[in-house]
């Protein structure tokens, strides 16, 4: 299974990834699931399949 | 480190990814599964493992190879813990064990004798000076002498314990099934405070900058303060917490859904710093020199700086 694994460098940005900013809230209260905005750059600097 | 469920332990070089080592367990008879962070000491990696034939293993950092293993089958599925010359594990069987790092030979072994569950999940113990403290399956927490394995004292708590046992600001604290946590006085047992909270607290528990941060039930991460009398903040998440805990980097508490969904919250008022989704079930979650690793059910794992922390 270790010659399946494989390393990859991103060279673009995954579709699956995405960086978000969600708003801040006031302590002592729940904040509700918002929708994200992407922000910033998602890139992973390198991701790896153990194989399962 | 990254222990796999397909019976690999691999180390891989942080700033690239690239495999320095890795241990196929199938050797070992059966490929078994990681549950639990590994404990470097000094040039040795140790780490539990559970599954058909599963194995403490003690691997040197720089080669891979096992210096010792000791069978544990079922496994260990809680986080190894050091005092001195000594390591210590909880196993699937509620039994505590104590080994020589530099062997693996065994120094002593204390069992409460509760009949095996084999859906519990066992609790991460806590160490302090001589001193060690688990959780039991027998809703008991225990401290033992880590030297002796003589029990200094047993407290029964009304549920089953459903958390790691955590040393923070000088307490005790654990969690159980029937929805409370606990704050005890580490030398004595003595229940210094009893915190009903709205849903069951699980998996390992956070202690950072005065405040205990834990999940409660599926979807509810929050940060309690130390004394336990008042909830500082939660936060509910659209799909259930599957990091195995809430982790602490740079002041903020990180934790992950099995939406793949990682996020961070401000430690001090809860406040959503950022999020990121990944392809996958968000299982371990490690840091280091500001990049963060993710590692997921399907195997992936995942180096990434977070851009706006």
């Amino acid at each position: 299974m270790m010659s399946s694994g494989r390393m990859q460098r991103s060279l673009g940005v995954p579709s699956l990834l995405m960086v978000v900013l969600l708003v801040a809230t006031a302590p002592g209260h729940q904040s509700p699931t918002e929708a994200p905005k992407p922000v910033a750059d998602s890139r992973p600097l390198w991701t790896y399949d153990t194989g399962g | 480190m990254v222990g796999s469920c397909n019976g690999f332990f691999r180390a891989l070089e942080k700033k690239t990814g690239t495999v320095r080592w890795s241990y196929d367990t199938q050797q070992d008879g059966a490929a078994v599964q990681f549950h639990t962070d590994p404990l470097v000491v000094e040039d040795l990696v140790v780490t539990g493992s559970d599954g058909a034939i599963a194995h403490l293993y003690a691997f040197e950092r720089n080669t891979g190879k096992p210096r010792w293993k000791y069978e544990v089958t079922p496994g260990v599925g809680a986080d190894v813990q050091r005092i001195d010359s000594n390591i210590y594990a909880v196993t699937l069987q509620d039994e505590l064990l104590c080994l020589d790092w530099k062997t693996g030979a065994l120094v002593w072994k204390f069992t409460t004798g509760h009949p095996t569950d084999p859906y519990a999940r066992s609790s991460t113990p806590a160490v302090q000076g001589n001193r060690i403290f688990f959780g039991s399956l027998d809703g008991a927490v225990y401290a033992l002498d880590a030297h002796s394995g003589e029990v200094l004292w047993k407290r029964a708590l009304p549920g089953r314990i459903s958390t790691s046992v955590l040393l923070g600001g000088g307490n005790l604290y654990a969690g159980t099934s029937d929805r409370h946590l606990y704050r005890l006085d580490p030398k004595s047992g003595t229940v210094a405070a009893d915190f009903k909270v709205e849903e069951e607290p699980t998996g390992r528990l956070l202690f950072a900058e005065d405040s205990l941060v834990a999940f409660f039930g599926e979807r509810k991460l929050a940060c309690v303060d130390s004394s336990l009398s008042a909830i500082r903040w939660s936060d509910t998440t659209s799909g259930p917490w599957s990091s195995s805990r809430p982790y602490l980097w740079d002041h903020a508490v990180i934790a992950g859904n099995e939406r793949g969904e990682v996020f961070a919250f401000r430690l001090s008022d809860g406040s959503r710093l950022w999020s990121q989704r990944f392809d996958g079930v968000i299982r371990g979650v490690g840091s280091s020199e500001g990049t963060l690793y993710v590692g997921t059910l399907k195997g992936k794992v995942f180096a990434w700086r977070a851009g706006i922390h």
